[in-house]
């Protein structure tokens, strides 16, 4: 490798690593580069995180549980309350009982709140009506785990619910309006199955897309009718400017189309030219291959003559009519002062 | 000064060669598309058409073979939203983006060190035109209102362009000596 090609080299790799570093710098700048135009995909997410306490004591647990159970029933108005729910709140409920209900019992004895006792009443019930494989050790720390889940899917449910509402309204106005919906309408059917099978992350990632895909119809639409409005005025705005555009384009079209033409019927004479010196000294060569070389038969030297005339003759025939093209186009175009001698011939 | 050299008719071998990087472009379009990040796919597809862009203008080094060749990327990839658009506007951009490296490389006649900087800056500007274009033909109005962002974007697409120019270069630099080369250049 020489010196020169070394210095092409260093300077390209110089030139490529500030180029990559500053693609780097604004790739990673951060302000979003390219956030505002293109949509970035819905991911699903597994949001609930566990809040855990120092300590978990039995009233807490228990208040929890009479917590949970008051959404449950709010739930159960609006016809969510689905297994799920019912499933986590027994988890919760044997987490708190343990395996002996004793602690119950006594605490039966002396709590005198209403709401607790009921809810006392409905845990010694639970643990009397669960088959005793079932039971678990207590664990006040996993029951406030539980009730914490519930809640967390007790909003997701109800933000789910809520939003579903609203797009199904949105989906009828937009049905109305006749914009294409077509994907949007998709992504909420899947969101009503997600949320039916109470899949609440799911249909909450599908209920985002759902909203994007939305607002990209009618993103569309308006874009779609804003061009329109904006061709229909540009027309309406500059037509005078654009006839006389046309105009000229289709002058300026005309003239150069005629110019072309002369020149390429100029370079086609020129070939010509050349083609038939090539055929003169080709029908010289086949002369003295056939005559002077004896390296042909005469049959081929016929053919080959035969063949070179043939194209001679039409050579020379379109030659003259290309000629009288260009003259014919000198004679239209402005003509030229004939340049004079100095002796003038009067007749 | 014009490069009037540059005004050749195409030889049917010249078309395959374009056809063959626009379906090479194509191919590592799918090749990424959805696993990566729209914003990394945006820079992984604009790498690679200025690439092989860059790739036709080496080899074929013919006035109009840039414009064919990204009408025929547009066309290949009409539906994947590769550079943030699809369909004709995609198509539009990319046309524009090719007479514009065009205008550049028949107007421009620079080499420094035997580095053809009207091939590297035609294709760093063609790259930064793509994202103006594009949001000028979505929406004017939205393209003013964006116009951080998109000079952002241009900027970007002007330093890929003169990195996949260079890789390109540095890759023809060493094959335009081989066999193959020189016989497709002088079939």
């Amino acid at each position: 490798m020489n010196n020169h090609s070394k210095s092409t080299i260093v300077a390209c790799f110089s030139v490529i690593v500030a180029s990559l570093l500053i693609i780097f710098f604004l790739a990673k700048s951060p302000q979003s580069l390219i956030g505002n135009v293109i949509l970035e995909d819905t991911i699903i997410k597994e949001e609930f995180v566990f809040d855990e306490q120092q300590v978990a004591t039995r009233s807490m647990a228990l208040n929890s549980l009479i917590e949970t159970e008051s959404q449950l029933i709010e739930l159960s108005r609006i016809n969510l309350s689905g297994y799920y729910f019912q499933d986590k709140r027994l988890e919760a409920d044997l987490a708190f009982i343990g395996k002996n209900t004793s602690q119950l019992e006594s605490d039966l004895n002396t709590i005198e709140s209403q709401t607790t006792i009921d809810y006392l009443q409905h845990l010694l019930d639970t643990a009397q009506t669960t088959i005793s494989n079932d039971h678990v050790e207590q664990n006040y720390t996993e029951v406030i785990r539980l009730t914490q889940l519930i809640t967390f899917r007790t909003r997701q449910a109800l933000d789910v619910y809520d939003n579903l509402d609203l797009l199904s309204a949105k989906e009828q106005e937009y049905l109305r309006n006749n914009i294409d919906i077509t994907d949007a309408s998709k992504l909420l059917s899947e969101t009503r199955v997600s949320f039916d099978q109470q899949r609440y992350n799911e249909a909450q990632a599908y209920l985002k897309e759902t909203s994007i895909k939305f607002d990209q119809a009618l993103a569309e639409q308006k874009r779609t009718k804003g061009l329109l409005n904006l061709s229909k005025s540009f027309f309406e705005r500059f037509w005078k400017e654009i006839l006389i555009l046309i105009i000229s384009l289709v002058i300026i079209g005309i003239i150069l189309y005629k110019r072309i033409r002369i020149w390429r019927i100029k370079r086609k004479i020129i070939s010509y030219a050349k083609e038939l010196k090539s055929i003169r000294r080709l029908m010289k060569r086949a002369q003295r291959d056939c005559y002077q070389h004896l390296k042909i038969s005469e049959e081929t030297y016929r053919l080959r003559m035969d063949h070179y005339q043939r194209r001679r003759a039409k050579i020379k025939r379109t030659i003259p009519v290309l000629k009288a093209i260009i003259h014919q186009k000198r004679k239209n175009g402005p003509k030229r002062k004939r340049s004079q001698g100095a002796l003038v011939i009067k007749r | 000064m014009i490069a009037i050299e540059s005004f050749r008719r195409f030889r049917l071998i010249d078309l395959i060669v374009i056809i063959l990087f626009a379906i090479f472009w194509l191919v590592t379009n799918l090749v990424t598309s959805n696993r990566v990040s729209p914003q990394t796919q945006y820079i992984v597809s604009l790498f690679f058409i200025t690439f092989f862009m860059s790739c036709t203008v080496y080899v074929i080094r013919k006035a109009g073979a840039v414009t064919l060749f990204y009408l025929l990327c547009g066309l290949f990839t009409f539906s994947l939203n590769n550079l943030g658009t699809t369909g004709l506007t995609k198509l539009l951009t990319l046309v524009i983006s090719g007479v514009l490296f065009e205008l550049t490389f028949i107007i421009l006649k620079l080499e420094l060190k035997s580095i053809p900087l009207d091939v590297i800056v035609g294709t760093a500007v063609s790259a930064a035109s793509i994202p103006i274009s594009t949001g000028l033909l979505l929406s004017p109005v939205m393209a003013q209102t964006l116009i951080i962002s998109i000079l952002n974007l241009a900027l970007l697409s002007f330093f890929i362009g003169i990195v996949s120019g260079l890789v390109a270069f540095l890759i023809w630099y060493y094959l335009r000596t081989t066999k193959l080369i020189v016989s497709f250049e002088y079939q």
